[in-house]
């Protein structure tokens, strides 16, 4: 093989690389679901970060009374451009990478049905959320609240206000959720078709994992709820540019139809920011349980079920709008109602745990917090949906503590699952374990420092997307208590980015299958091939790489499914 | 095995560079050295056919040429995303932009369904 | 076993530490707070009494639900030489059960939901005994109060009988706002082109902090308001003297000049009637439709009885404000009018006086009960 004659050297052709060839071009032209799956969790992981500071700078104004770190201009497109990071380029973009390169593995596909439409999603989330960064440098940073009501949203600053021009501050938010629904829009085609089309033989719907499940209902919820927002922003569009009155009082326009139309793809939002962590945690205590998923069917149909649910309670974000009585109750009560599948989920996942033989490896450690966490996010969001008391707490503190616990305790716990869980099948490293747990018990008291105060601040009176409060309000220990949290939070964070560096440079060294787990991702090399499978896999269960491994014991000889 | 692979590498088209080439062998390498894919492909072999490891080589070599190919690269999803970057920042800040943006969004689309794949 | 980062942890150090912390949650037990928990009004009484039976309901399923997870994470961790566990799948009677019992749960809830809805809502405003109309219009970032039955208009302090009714109706011509007094009612939204009405009884007499419950812009942060409740009588005095105009300072003295500078560049913004040209109390929600009809800042007739500054960013008291050396480092007004931009950052109030005028303009203020 050293020595080549000339004869052999005619064969091959001398021409220039192209650009696909060069390192940058690989990944610039890239339509492998791995790859891009690996670009949407890094660079999702980046605006995590962004986000991080932005709350850090949130918590560092509001340690104390009468903080002066940031302006009032600063503070609120700070706590603005916080939500819209962490939401629209943060979970979403990790979720959808974890969904990219695992769906196709697990249900035994070469790749995801569009390859190119898949590297299409990825960049228009990297550019798009460049351009909503790139706002801060115009000095013209969203800041009307990452839900941006309308009519502060047409007027910019205010009507009054003698002393500012509309500026571009609105734009920005509706350019970039727009330009990010557009990604989400194609990522979802993909995932649909993708699931619907590609699984191999023997895997009927009813065989694939439970995360695959969750990624199908999470994309038919965001082709169904983004038009709603699109929708909102382009008639706010109209109204800015245009001169037209979709959201203005004074020429029969209403601002209440922002709210409708924004919540009607807001709600559904939340569940497409839990519903993959929900898949996640389905996935991993099942493998550290070494039993099966307890109820598969309850948790995948209850999966379903708050999908449809999802589109009938926006409202619930509305009740102290002063719809009428009617109205109130009908989504107290749908409120209520999707509660129940969410609830089912729980006691599932404890009774996957129960009568198993629990290894506390990391991913396991977040999955379990997970559990804990999202179980408070549930009891305070049921307690959201008493009106009365709704009436009470809405728009304080309360309803912040309820939001981070179900996405901090429920998303990011989810996605700090994941990718302990599927890193070694990524990078073919293990992530040290010790380094993991100083992670997960910063995680856990950090969050729970921050946000269990919060309840009481909402209890106490404290309104929402406030710069700063007075002294003598009683709130001031609180506050303390939770800037303190979240940077516990972000030593947990820095604890992790550590860990990712030291172990990919000697961590130890991953096989293919380091946990024993139970689906077919597992059955590849760490990470896999390019071309993911040699042969088609074989399916007959639900589990069927534990199939491979323990025929004897094999799911299909115990029950069908 | 070495005369071999060079065989199958002048039956490969053109398109194929150096760089593919090299891949190519180093995997072959790879996913004979690798024990568990092989190990399981042998036993399905086995399972489905019913012949040892001189079929299943087999198969897999045929595999090689073709099926081992993830799917192309392409740059045009990057451009179209920047193009309509382009087009959407320019619908609310400047017009100029917005039909460049716009052209150039029509030139990636028709760009993107005109590629040849194969 | 634990797992190693905890191999050499004390086992007491763990509740202890719980403890602690848990402890340090009740030092803030929010004196002086706007809290929810101390109600003074019925319709306030009837929303956070909905808090207790979701607080009890909540923490006996918080309890059970960590409970059995700390229990599995206990008895099921692994063990050396612990066997593979049975494989099971699943149990349909179960998880019907475990379906069913949360729905009856959350359907008893519900129905102490749907019962407070209806008692609080606008429609069950009571129909007997005393009612007081009170037009709420939010600013940015002050509000206004109107009594349309008395003609009164008024900023900042909302004064009230006990014991009446209040019905409020919520009108705002600029952004969305939202009426809040926690220890007397829920929020209700003020929305642009929307007639919104709430209503509520105070049963004490007190000052009953109110805030804007909905981000309105840049200073939402400083959209304060109090109610004052007070008896009947007290509020029948308070209205017959809200009606008069404004007092006119004995000529020659300090509080004369402070007239004079109001008149000149303070009377562009801020009504004062008798002083302000042509300026008459009025209802806003029906006049000032767009934004130029009417007066940019607060009425000020009779500022010298209230006691809130500029959408409550600051309260004042007259012992503070007596003329003196330290007026301008004591006196809240004074600082208020030296700076308003410092205090206040974004709001519509510019103003460049020397120390002098502050001094005139506060004895001014002070005259205006």
């Amino acid at each position: 093989m050293a020595t080549r004659t000339i004869g052999d050297s005619a064969t091959t052709v001398v021409r220039r690389r192209s650009l696909s060839e060069s390192y940058l071009g690989l990944w610039l032209t890239t339509t492998d679901h791995k790859l891009i799956g690996l670009m949407y969790i890094v660079t999702g992981f980046f605006f995590f970060l962004v986000g991080g500071m932005e709350a850090l700078l949130i918590r560092t104004q509001l340690a104390q009374p009468n903080g002066k770190v940031l302006s009032p201009e600063e503070y609120n497109a700070v706590f603005t451009m916080h939500g819209v990071t962490m939401i629209f380029l943060f979970v979403i973009p990790v979720l959808s990478g974890f969904g990219n390169y695992v769906v196709p593995l697990m249900i035994g596909a070469r790749d995801m049905a569009f390859p190119r439409m898949n590297a299409f999603g990825y960049w228009l989330v990297l550019f798009g959320g460049v351009f909503l960064q790139a706002s801060f440098l115009f000095n013209a940073a969203p800041d009307g609240g990452w839900f941006q009501y309308a009519p502060l949203s047409e007027l910019s600053c205010g009507a009054n206000a003698v002393s500012c021009a509309p500026g571009m501050n609105p734009d920005f938010w509706v350019l970039g959720t727009m330009l990010l629904g557009i990604s989400s829009i194609a990522g979802s085609l993909n995932f649909v078709v993708t699931i619907l089309k590609l699984r191999a033989p023997g895997m009927s719907i009813n065989r694939m994992p439970l995360f695959t499940w969750m990624m199908l209902v999470t994309s038919f919820l965001l082709l169904f709820a983004l038009p709603s927002l699109t929708v909102a922003s382009f008639l706010l569009l109209l109204d800015r540019h245009l001169g037209m009155h979709f959201y203005q009082w004074g020429f029969g326009g209403d601002p209440l139809l922002w709210q409708h139309l924004f919540w009607s793809f807001g709600h559904p939002e939340v569940y497409i920011l839990i519903l993959p962590a929900f898949g996640i945690i389905s996935e991993v205590l099942p493998v550290f349980s070494r039993k099966p998923i307890f109820g598969y069917t309850f948790i995948a149909w209850s999966g379903v079920a708050i999908g449809f649910l999802s589109f009938t309670v926006w409202a619930h974000h509305m009740f102290a709008v002063g719809l009428p009585s009617i109205a109130q109750v009908f989504f107290a009560t749908s409120t209520t109602l999707i509660a129940i599948p969410t609830a089912v989920k729980i006691f599932n996942w404890l009774a996957t745990v129960f009568g198993g033989k629990i290894s506390f490896k990391v991913p396991m450690l977040f999955a379990l917090g997970f559990v804990a966490m999202f179980l408070i996010g549930g009891l305070n969001g049921a307690a959201l949906a008493v009106v009365p008391f709704d009436y009470q707490i809405t728009d304080t503190y309360f309803v912040v503590a309820h939001i981070h616990y179900v996405l901090f305790g429920g998303s990011v716990m989810g996605i700090f699952a994941g990718i302990y869980y599927w890193f070694p099948k990524f990078t073919g490293k293990i992530l040290g374990e010790r380094l993991g747990q100083w992670q997960f018990w910063l995680l856990m008291i950090g969050m729970n420092l921050t946000f269990f105060p919060m309840h009481i601040l909402g209890l106490l009176g404290m309104a929402r997307r406030i710069y700063t409060y007075p002294a003598d309000q009683g709130w001031n220990e609180l506050n303390a208590m939770a800037s303190v949290g979240a940077f516990i939070i972000g030593i947990g964070v820095m604890v992790f980015m550590y860990n990712v560096i030291a172990s990919l440079k000697n961590g130890q060294k991953a096989g293919s299958d380091p946990w024993d787990a139970f689906t077919l991702e597992w059955d590849t090399t760490s990470p896999p091939k390019k071309y993911n499978f040699l042969e088609l896999p074989v399916v007959r269960s639900r589990r069927p790489f534990y199939d491979k491994k323990y025929p004897e014991k094999a799911d299909w000889k115990q029950v069908t499914h | 095995m070495t005369q071999d692979q060079l065989e199958t590498q002048t039956e490969v088209p053109v398109e194929q560079s150096a760089a593919d080439v090299s891949a190519l062998e180093l995997e072959q390498q790879q996913s004979s050295a690798d024990a568990p894919q092989d190990v399981s492909t042998d036993s399905q072999a086995e399972s489905s056919e019913g012949t040892p490891k001189k079929r299943a080589k087999k198969k897999a070599r045929k595999l090689t040429e073709a099926d081992m190919q993830p799917p192309k690269p392409s740059f045009w999803p990057l451009a179209l995303a920047l193009a309509i970057v382009i087009m959407m920042a320019g619908s609310a800040f400047n017009a100029i932009f917005f039909a460049i943006g716009g052209v150039l969004v029509l030139v990636c689309v028709v760009g993107w369904a005109l590629e040849r794949r194969r | 076993m634990r797992m190693p980062l905890f191999r050499r942890t004390k086992r007491w150090l763990v509740p202890v530490t719980g403890l602690l912390l848990f402890s340090i949650l009740f030092a803030a037990c929010g004196e002086n707070s706007p809290t929810i928990l101390n109600t003074h009004g019925p319709v306030a009484a009837q929303e956070t009494f909905l808090f207790w039976v979701i607080l009890v309901i909540s923490t006996i399923i918080f309890l059970g639900v960590e409970g059995v997870l700390i229990f599995n994470i206990v008895r099921y961790r692994e063990r050396p030489g612990m066997e593979a566990p049975k494989q099971i799948h699943g149990n349909t009677a179960v998880e019907i059960a475990w379906t069913a019992a949360p729905a009856v749960v959350l359907l008893i809830v519900l129905v102490f939901t749907v019962r407070g809805v209806l008692a609080v809502a606008p429609e069950s405003q009571p129909t007997t005994g005393n009612t007081i109309n009170v037009t709420a219009i939010g600013h940015q970032w002050w509000w206004e109060f109107y009594y349309p039955d008395y003609n009164i208009t008024t900023a900042d302090s909302m004064v009230i009988p006990v014991n009446t009714t209040i019905h409020v109706n919520l009108y705002s011509n600029n952004v969305i706002h939202s009426f809040w007094v926690p220890a007397l009612t829920g929020k209700t939204d003020l929305i642009p082109g929307h007639d919104n009405t709430k209503w509520f009884v105070a049963n004490d007499p007190g000052t009953y902090q109110g805030i804007c419950a909905e981000f309105c812009g840049t200073q939402h942060a400083n959209m304060r308001f109090d109610v004052v409740a007070e008896s009947s009588d007290a509020f029948n005095t308070w209205a017959i003297n809200a009606k008069q105009a404004a007092t006119t300072p004995a000529a020659g003295t300090t509080a004369a000049q402070g007239e004079a500078i109001f008149k000149e560049q303070c009377a562009t913004c801020h009504g004062i009637v008798g002083v302000t040209p042509k300026y008459q109390m009025q209802d806003s929600s029906k006049v000032c439709t767009t934004t130029q009809a009417c007066l940019l800042g607060p009425d000020l007739t009779h500022f010298g009885s209230r006691h809130l500054i500029a959408g409550g960013v600051l309260s004042w008291d007259a012992q503070s404000c007596q003329p003196g050396p330290d007026l301008m480092t004591k006196c809240n007004i004074a600082k208020w009018l030296h700076d308003p931009q410092a205090i206040k950052p974004g709001n519509d109030m510019n103003v460049n006086l020397t120390q002098d005028q502050i001094t005139q303009l506060v004895a001014y203020l002070l005259t205006l009960k």
